[in-house]
């Protein structure tokens, strides 16, 4: 299995404007981000608001140019000349503005098949969209309406249909059903996996919906802001959290289901100890577990097994439980 | 296939319609236009008196059956005046519009998408334009190359693209915002397919609207222009020089006056109807929640009944 | 059930909507009851009804709103009989409300002092100098830390989380009677909003307050609630305390549902989608406006007319023809 995708050393800053002021204020979007995505799997992408797992995808898919660090596709260096000439497809979160109201279905499906340069004519054209507008559930005389005379989830397998459209090896997912009702979220969920089985594709899965990302991922990683915490398979980390943030994180998650076989335990205290130091691991001022060595320097990162990598410079102690 | 989708958008249309009827105001303001704009093609059938032909003898006559607005100092029809008076203002106020929009709409563009610092820098280049006061360089233009019907047209134009540059520039900085906009981007689409396949569509409801309405203005300040001598000249039978002549003979003949004026005022007024029910209907927050009015002309009605 | 116990009481009402494409039906037959002191949550999908019938309770409604039928008794007394002037003194006051959105309930032009002394003074009739001492006592209520300084500074220097427990101060500044909170987790991160529920359950038990909570997320309501009332369509499909609504889910819909969320501790299993989407309101289907989704509707009953209540035990009500014959399925 190799790599589709590799990260290497990712970073991303957006300087924001102090108002009144001729300074720029920094904010590090992502930073030191190493990734791999292999070909056929699906790779989770989870975090909260600021962790930055928008802006990595944002980054995956060229709409930003990272500031640092190298972006390989297919083995290749990604870098302008080259970017994006292997069609990658892309859902968005919000059904409502992923859709120009002024183009039909027909026109908003084509887009991406005109764009890959290739020159069809209209019944070819017709043929491809029909048949591709089955798979996600919709039907030939949903062809020429427009995007207000559709619910959210028929928006959002309009979206999916012009995503795969192409064939794309490698599609990128950002909060997909976010924006939709439980019980829509439930039937584009199953058709996400189905259609990966049909067409063997790649995904990366940004939520910050754990159940969801649970039930949709193979592999998980978790961010928090702009950095990756911890990576790992989804059966080891629900089984198996090692990083603070990560086991924070899923008992803060509520529960349905009765039998807390899993109980994460909550290790966050109200002391906040901010530092100033900007090599100070980035989870330190929560931390239960912080100690000098976080402060000073940025933890390393650690092989729990084979698929299974953690940022944390205490996660010797972890490994243990 | 194509049939569809053509019949799809007409149910739009009908709809767009529909709701522009609703509305007591914005018919009457359609009406009142398309009556003018019948005038304006028709006025050479309509007209019962040539609006050139001197008749000093019936000079200053009072309305009669034979000249329902009565007559001017030189014994001119001011009936059949105003009727060609009209094609002068349309004439005018549709030429400003499509200069201004064409200009505008292209200037905007380019400056609101992508919005960075070239685009600024543009749009500061456009407010320079908009600081100018209409009449003062109507003067000026005046001056240099001779007060006449094209030039104050020329004038206004000049004037009045700016105002649609900052709407597209607008509407552009916060349609770009939509996702729609950054798959296109994925997608690596030329910036110029962008702007007129995304951004543009988008733009057209508020371009519409603001057009109607300025349709109106610059038919108004096209009068204004003329009032002051600085537009169509005498003999022309455009209303604001009829206005401005009728000045040293208002006390005597207020007929002079007040049928030009009266012109200006309905179809100003018919653009301005039309302008606000067109920005109602395509306000898609009040689509939804006005609350339902039935239709009120049963005719239309009938017209519409399958929607 | 003691009577004197019952602080909200909405008895059959039937709400709709004037639109342009036509007459909305956006509630029928909602009735239930809140007993102070308790937490009761409304669960359901976008477009169920469930935020029109808290607006309803505070008639907050829109113009085109029309309240057919029904009666909403507080503490003895007819709202919906009550003018615009008497609504203003019990909303805000006994009932207070808390919004989704911080940004938009908090005024980004005044300071949060400003704020918050702006309610007070206005409720409570006290001075300038009382209220600054109610409002820091309120603010450290909320566990905002530091709040002399908070009370100088602007909404959009604080966090999404803080903003949202200033809104609940905000809230409780006038001591109400019943606290109306409307999805207002759902804009915050998962852990915040852990904080902030934690923070609820615990001014619960301390202030005497009962809740009108309303979310789509259930597993949020489950470990929050007392009571949950289940919508769907603008009609209550299920309704009890939460342990026996979701210990033993009795309607097709709330099983479907329960279903169809992914959750952490699941184990591998297919995720069951509920076909079809929701119906709109406008004509909507007669009678139980689940049958056109559910697997087990019979044609000629469940399209005819709502089913009557059945009452599954003291704490648990169902509306479904057939109860009886699936309730052996569940186990």
């Amino acid at each position: 299995m190799k790599n589709l995708v590799e990260l290497i050393n990712i970073s991303k800053n957006f300087y924001l404007k102090i108002p009144n002021s001729f300074k720029k204020k920094t904010n590090k979007a992502v930073e030191k981000v190493n990734l791999n995505i292999t070909q056929g799997e699906v790779l989770g992408l989870v975090g909260e608001s600021g962790s930055g797992k928008t802006t990595l995808g944002n980054i995956i898919l060229n709409l930003h140019k990272p500031t640092s660090g190298q972006i390989m596709y297919k083995g290749k260096v990604v870098d302008d000349k080259n970017a994006t000439k292997d069609s990658l497809g892309v859902v968005f979160q919000d059904p409502f503005s992923s859709l120009n109201p002024k183009l039909s279905v027909f026109d908003i499906i084509k887009e991406p098949i005109i764009e890959t340069n290739k020159i069809l004519k209209t019944d070819e054209l017709i043929t491809i969209i029909v048949e591709v507008l089955k798979k996600v559930g919709l039907s030939e005389e949903h062809m020429f309406r427009f995007p207000h005379e559709f619910s959210g989830g028929q928006r959002q397998r309009i979206a999916i249909a012009r995503a795969i459209v192409t064939n794309p090896d490698f599609i990128v997912l950002d909060e997909p059903t976010s924006g939709l009702d439980v019980s829509v979220q439930a039937q584009i969920l199953n058709l996400l996996i189905e259609l990966k089985k049909m067409y063997k594709s790649t995904y990366l899965f940004i939520s910050h919906n754990l159940g969801v990302i649970k039930y949709m991922s193979d592999r998980i990683a978790v961010m928090l802001k702009g950095r990756i915490i911890e990576v790992a398979e989804t059966k080891d980390l629900f089984n198996n959290p090692i990083h603070p943030y990560t086991k924070k994180l899923l008992s803060a998650v509520p529960n349905l289901d009765d039998n807390k076989k899993l109980s994460y335990m909550d290790n966050s205290i109200d002391e906040i100890q901010h530092s100033s130091n900007t090599d100070c691991c980035v989870y330190f001022s929560e931390c239960q577990y912080r100690d000098e060595i976080c402060k000073q320097n940025e933890p390393q990162m650690c092989m729990i097994n084979n698929n299974h990598i953690v940022y944390c410079h205490k996660s010797d102690t972890f490994k243990e439980s | 296939m194509m049939d569809k989708k053509n019949r799809i958008r007409l149910d739009e249309a009908k709809r767009t319609f529909r709701i522009i009827f609703d509305s007591p105001l914005g018919t009457l303001g359609l009406i009142i236009i398309l009556i003018f704009v019948l005038i304006t093609i028709f006025a050479n059938v309509i007209a019962p008196h040539n609006p050139y032909e001197i008749d000093i003898f019936n000079k200053l006559q009072p309305p009669s059956k034979n000249h329902f607005f009565g007559t001017d100092q030189a014994g001119r029809d001011i009936f059949s005046r105003v009727l060609y008076g009209s094609r002068y203002s349309l004439f005018a106020g549709l030429i400003v519009v499509v200069i201004g929009v064409t200009v505008g709409t292209s200037v905007g563009l380019t400056s609101g998408y992508p919005g960075n610092k070239r685009g600024e820098l543009l749009m500061r280049v456009t407010d320079i334009f908009f600081a100018f006061p209409t009449l003062v360089l109507a003067i000026a233009l005046a001056a240099t190359m001779g007060p006449s019907f094209v030039n104050s047209m020329i004038a206004i134009s000049l004037v009045y693209w700016p105002k649609y540059a900052r709407l597209v520039y607008g509407q552009s900085l916060s349609i770009k915002e939509n996702d729609f906009i950054k798959f296109a981007e994925t997608l690596r689409e030329k910036k110029r397919k962008i702007r007129l396949k995304h951004i543009l569509p988008n733009c057209i409801s508020v371009l519409i609207v603001q057009a109607t309405l300025d349709f109106g203005e610059a038919i108004l300040f096209f009068a204004s222009l003329s009032f002051i001598g600085l537009g169509a000249q005498p003999p022309a039978p455009d209303w604001g020089a009829m206005v401005s002549i009728s000045r040293g003979y208002m006390m005597v003949s207020w007929w002079m006056a007040v049928f030009p004026g009266l012109a200006i005022f309905f179809v100003v007024m018919g653009f301005n109807l039309l302008g606000d029910s067109l920005r109602d209907a395509f306000d898609p927050q009040l689509r939804r929640l006005k609350a339902y009015k039935p239709l009120r002309f049963s005719l239309v009605k009938r017209i519409f009944k399958k929607n | 059930m003691d009577k004197n116990n019952i602080l909200l009481q909405v008895n059959n009402l039937k709400l709709s909507f004037n639109s342009y494409l036509g007459k909305a039906e956006v509630l029928e037959n909602i009735s239930f009851k809140i007993n102070k002191k308790s937490w009761v949550g409304i669960a359901g999908e976008s477009g169920c009804g469930k935020s029109i019938t808290a607006f309803s309770v505070i008639n907050l409604l829109p113009e085109s709103a029309v309240i057919e039928k029904g009666e909403i008794l507080f503490n003895g007394e007819r709202l919906l009989d009550k003018n615009k002037k008497e609504m203003r003194k019990i909303r805000g006051k006994e009932i207070s409300i808390v919004f989704q959105e911080p940004r938009t309930a908090l005024n980004p032009s005044m300071r949060i002092g400003d704020n918050l002394f702006e309610t007070i003074m206005y409720h409570n009739k006290t001075t300038k100098k009382e209220a600054r001492e109610q409002v820091i006592n309120l603010l450290k209520k909320v566990r905002i830390n530091l709040p002399e300084l908070r009370i100088k500074q602007y909404p959009y220097e604080l966090s999404g989380g803080m903003q949202q427990r200033i809104c609940i101060a905000l809230a409780l500044a006038s001591k109400p009677a019943l606290l109306i909170a409307d999805e207002f987790t759902t804009s915050l991160d998962v852990t915040i909003q852990k904080e902030i529920i934690d923070l609820l359950i615990d001014i619960q038990k301390a202030e005497n307050l009962a809740i009108l909570f309303i979310s789509h997320d259930l597993a949020l309501i489950k470990n929050s609630c007392d009571y949950v009332i289940i919508m769907y369509a603008g009609q209550i499909m299920e309704r009890g305390s939460v342990d026996k609504v979701f210990n033993n889910p009795s309607h097709p819909y709330t099983k479907a549902l329960l279903n169809s969320i992914p959750t952490i501790s699941m184990k591998d299993r297919i995720l069951e989608s509920i076909q079809g989407f929701v119906p709109s309101l406008i004509n909507p289907p007669k009678g139980c406006r689940f049958h056109t989704r559910c697997r087990f509707a019979v044609e000629g009953i469940c399209d005819k007319s709502f089913p009557k209540e059945e009452i599954i035990c003291e704490d648990h009500q169902v509306w479904c023809y057939r109860y009886d014959e699936l309730k052996l399925e569940n186990k």
